[in-house]
């Protein structure tokens, strides 16, 4: 018969429970060290993907906010130089809202009312689904599904055209039928139902003049611009819109054109517009040989590596927009008119006698002589110049001042020969004056720095761009998902294989624990607990550890911006994920020795071996 | 003291005949452990060993009861059954008047924890608690509070002598100290039963003494029923009774003053 007392039997208060884990985990310290090691590194596995890619798309989009303007320049750029071609008509149609600048310039050229655009963008819509279905098939034989055309030819080849008229729509009903039929081969599901399609093909068809008169529109606003007299004419857009005002604007708008551009759209396209026009002109500078050099010369390179890069990079500085303001300015005193060997002889000999204020004969009495004088000495002034000239002759720079040089060219020796005037001649003949630029210093160093700026970003968009568009959760790559379950998994047999090597040390106590009272609950939950206090400190370590190297491998990915945009709440709900994730295989990996432990008899306790 | 706590009314029911009066004279004194036919069998593989072949027995309350045995005799099998470690593949066992075999797992738990004390010959104390850790432990099991619990430990430890080593660690006892411990311990819930598997058995003649003499001390305080599976003769001197269990099967079961003690003799040099 029962004892009816035996209700009373406690598992004693969680509290207790806890504790005895405890000492027991001091006890055997190193081999929870060994659990909270494997639980730290898949863990930290986890955390390091999930960090890398939740920055990586707060860096994305922190770059597109700041590309935003280049993107808006290139847009218009794009749309004041060519109309779209009917697949891309189709892209900005599909992509239009009601009441925006776009809608409202679509509606101004295609002559169309509210309902008759709307109508028109959902054909649009509807072109773009049947387009991506169309897309995804393979070169293989679904193709046929189509008959190898590609873009807007695809339904055009379903349509009768010589039985079409209006509104009455002909389709081809044979290449219909044999589409319905193979459509079942495709592991692409078609996107709608085949009467939908027919229906959609007719609507097509209905609003081809429309697109058709959209693009012609707009080639036509295009061409009143750029004729003689528009605002384009002669100018490319990116000039154009460096300089672009208010009129500026409402030329745009004007009927005949009918482009819209709000003002603030436009602040930001002129600025962008500026430094582009700027930079290239300073690019443009390149072209010299002599800069080319010059350049080297100040960055320590050698001159086969002077590029835009290095350029941009001198100009930064206050002192290297100078001098770069300073040569272009001043290379217009080099242009000299053709002049012959003898010609240039003759006014070395003048400007000296000048300078020597010597009476100058009768060869001052020529006007343009004396003027050709006076250029010469500016010349010889140059730097350049006395530095060619020290080379030429292996002098020292500090030694060859103006007069030195003019000295030789005035010479003539016996025979004829005019070596001096003979150098200059050549020298100024590989020099290309350059044109000045017309800026001042601050605006280069600005439009340097910006140029430097924008690649740097350019180049994290390029690295960035790999990785934030996969697809798949959190943009895991197929790939790494399958790595992280099996990172998983090797810590769950792990944690198992360690827990039962400790269960199996542990008979005794164990045993000894059931006969002081202990349920078969009770050792389960202590197993339980154990490694779930191992995995709340290994997974804390591997959220730390993974989050540190996260940061670090997006920063050597992305440089410095990867720091300056942290998604806080988005790594914190990432922690907070791993850090469940890892007390959670802890626990199931606890479960099986758990259930061995707590299926021991008593009487292993009195065992002697 | 040797009454189990929370008890309430329960009932007895007799089921077999058998008349407690059968015993030497004693009819008056209460059993605490009673096997009827008591049957346990072993499958090792394909091969079935019986352990035990029919055990009849009857313990008293506040007996001092020692089984000798040799191995593979069943003893350590008898005990574990009367222990509450085990179940009979046939037959019953009784432990205050509850039958066994009819305890779930849980029933089982708390019947280990209040009523049975049990003594390991390797002592069985866990290494990484105190020795108060070490006592309080069955408390704990027993729902017994936190304060109550170091209050009755310090008080078992001063029973065996401990006293000042209540913060002390296993492994930094000796192992008369130890096995004092694992008696406190085993003391922790007032048990009704103390099993003891050859207590003294991994201790030295002079430590074994002394166990020996605190054991003796707890049966007459205490009035506790002492079960002890041993060889050690001088231990079976203070005994009450002695069983010998040879085959499955009890061979003798006499009263100490029945028996006389002797231990044989090397080259003329008697022990103590």
């Amino acid at each position: 018969m029962k004892v009816v007392e035996v209700r009373e039997q406690v598992r004693p208060p969680l509290k207790r429970c806890v504790e005895l884990v405890l000492s027991g985990i001091k006890y055997r310290i190193f081999r929870a060290a060994i659990t909270v090691a494997i639980i730290a590194l898949a863990v930290a596995f986890l955390m390091t993907m999930l960090s890398e890619s939740l920055i990586t798309r707060r860096v994305a989009e922190a770059i597109d906010i700041e590309t935003a303007p280049r993107r808006l320049l290139q847009f218009w750029v794009g749309r004041l130089s060519t109309a779209p071609d009917p697949q891309q008509l189709n892209e900005i149609l599909a992509g239009l809202t009601a009441g925006s600048d776009r809608w409202n310039e679509i509606a101004t050229w295609g002559k169309l009312d509210e309902s008759q655009l709307a109508h028109l963008v959902q054909v649009a819509k509807k072109q773009q689904v049947y387009m991506a279905f169309f897309d995804k098939l393979t070169e293989e034989d679904p193709r046929r599904l189509a008959d190898r055309r590609r873009g807007e030819d695809i339904f055009a080849g379903f349509v009768d055209e010589t039985r079409s008229q209006g509104d009455s729509v002909q389709l081809r009903e044979k290449e219909l039928a044999a589409l319905e039929k193979n459509i079942g081969l495709v592991v692409e599901r078609f996107p709608a139902s085949f009467e939908e399609f027919k229906a959609f093909l007719r609507e097509w068809h209905a609003t081809r003049g429309h697109r058709t008169t959209i693009i012609e529109a707009h080639k036509r606003a295009i061409a009143n611009l750029t004729k003689p007299g528009g605002l384009l004419y002669n100018r490319r857009p990116t000039e154009f819109l460096a300089t672009a005002d208010a009129d500026a604007l409402k030329g745009l708008a004007s009927e005949n054109i009918g482009f819209r551009l709000s003002a603030a759209e436009l602040e930001t396209i002129r600025r962008e517009a500026a430094l582009s026009v700027d930079a290239d002109r300073i690019q443009h500078a390149l072209g010299s040989a002599m800069l080319k050099a010059m350049l080297a010369k100040r960055r320590g390179e050698d001159v086969s590596k002077a590029n835009a890069q290095m350029l941009f990079q001198e100009l930064q500085s206050a002192d290297g927009a100078k001098f770069f303001v300073e040569l272009t300015d001043k290379t217009k005193d080099l242009k000299l008119q053709i002049l012959t060997v003898e010609r240039i002889q003759a006014a070395a000999i003048l400007a000296m006698q000048l300078a020597a204020r010597r009476a100058p004969g009768a060869a001052a009495a020529d006007p343009t002589l004396l003027r050709d004088a006076e250029s010469l000495r500016k010349i010889v002034s140059a730097p350049l110049i006395r530095e060619e000239f020290a080379k030429h002759k292996r002098l020292e720079d500090s030694e060859v001042t103006p007069d030195v040089v003019l000295e030789e060219i005035s010479k003539q020796d016996k025979e004829g020969n005019r070596e001096g005037a003979t150098w200059l001649s050549q020298l100024l003949g590989r020099i290309t004056p350059m044109e000045p630029l017309g800026l001042p210093v601050q605006r280069v160093q600005e439009v340097a720095k910006t140029s430097l700026a924008k690649s740097r970003l350019a180049q994290t968009e390029a690295s960035v761009a790999q990785t934030a568009t996969r697809a798949g959760f959190m943009g895991f790559s197929s790939r790494t998902i399958w790595l992280l379950v099996v990172s998983f998994g090797v810590c769950v047999v792990g944690i198992a294989n360690a827990m039962l090597m400790s269960v199996t040390e542990r008979f005794r106590e164990i045993a000894t624990m059931k006969c002081l009272g202990a349920t078969d609950g009770f050792i389960m939950l202590s197993f339980v607990l154990e490694s779930c206090m191992q995995g709340v400190v290994g997974s804390a370590m591997g959220l730390a550890l993974g989050f540190v190297l996260g940061m670090l491998r997006t920063w050597a990915m992305y440089g410095r911006i990867a720091m300056e945009h942290m998604p806080a709440l988005g790594l914190l709900v990432a922690g907070g994920v791993s850090l469940g994730l890892g007390i959670l295989i802890s626990a199931l990996a606890a479960v099986y020795p758990a259930w061995v432990a707590a299926r021991l008899a008593p009487m292993e306790a009195m065992r002697i071996e | 003291m040797g009454t189990p706590h929370g008890h309430e009314a329960c009932e007895s029911i007799m089921s077999d005949s058998v008349n407690k009066t059968a015993d030497k004279g004693k009819a008056e004194r209460p059993v605490i452990i009673r096997t009827r036919k008591l049957k346990k069998a072993y499958k090792m593989g394909e091969v079935i060993t019986e352990a035990l072949r029919g055990i009849d027995v009857e313990l008293y309350r506040g007996e001092f009861i020692c089984v000798m045995g040799p191995s593979g005799s069943g003893k350590s099998t008898f005990f574990n059954m009367v222990g509450g470690l085990d179940s009979p593949t046939s037959g019953r066992v009784f432990i205050d008047e509850v039958d066994v075999a009819q305890l779930n797992a849980i029933e089982l738990a708390f019947l280990r924890c209040r009523k049975i004390g049990y003594i390991f010959q390797t002592y069985n104390l866990v290494q990484y608690m105190t020795a108060l850790e070490n006592i309080t432990v069955p408390m704990a099991f027993a729902g017994v509070s936190t304060d109550e619990s170091r209050e009755r430990g310090m008080s078992l430890l001063d029973v065996v002598g401990l006293k000042d080593w209540w913060f002390h660690k296993p492994i930094e006892m000796s192992g008369g100290q130890q096995q004092r411990t694992a008696i406190a311990r085993a003391l922790a819930n007032h048990p009704s039963v103390l099993l003891c598997d050859e207590p003294t058995g991994n201790l030295d003649l002079k430590t074994g003494a002394e166990i020996h003499k605190l054991l003796k001390r707890l049966n007459e305080e205490r009035n506790v029923t002492i079960i002890c599976a041993t060889h050690d003769h001088r231990l079976i001197s203070m005994a009450d009774r002695i069983m010998w269990i040879r085959d499955g099967m009890i061979e003798r079961l006499a009263d100490r003053r029945d028996v006389t003690v002797e231990t044989g003799a090397i080259g003329g040099v008697e022990d103590e």
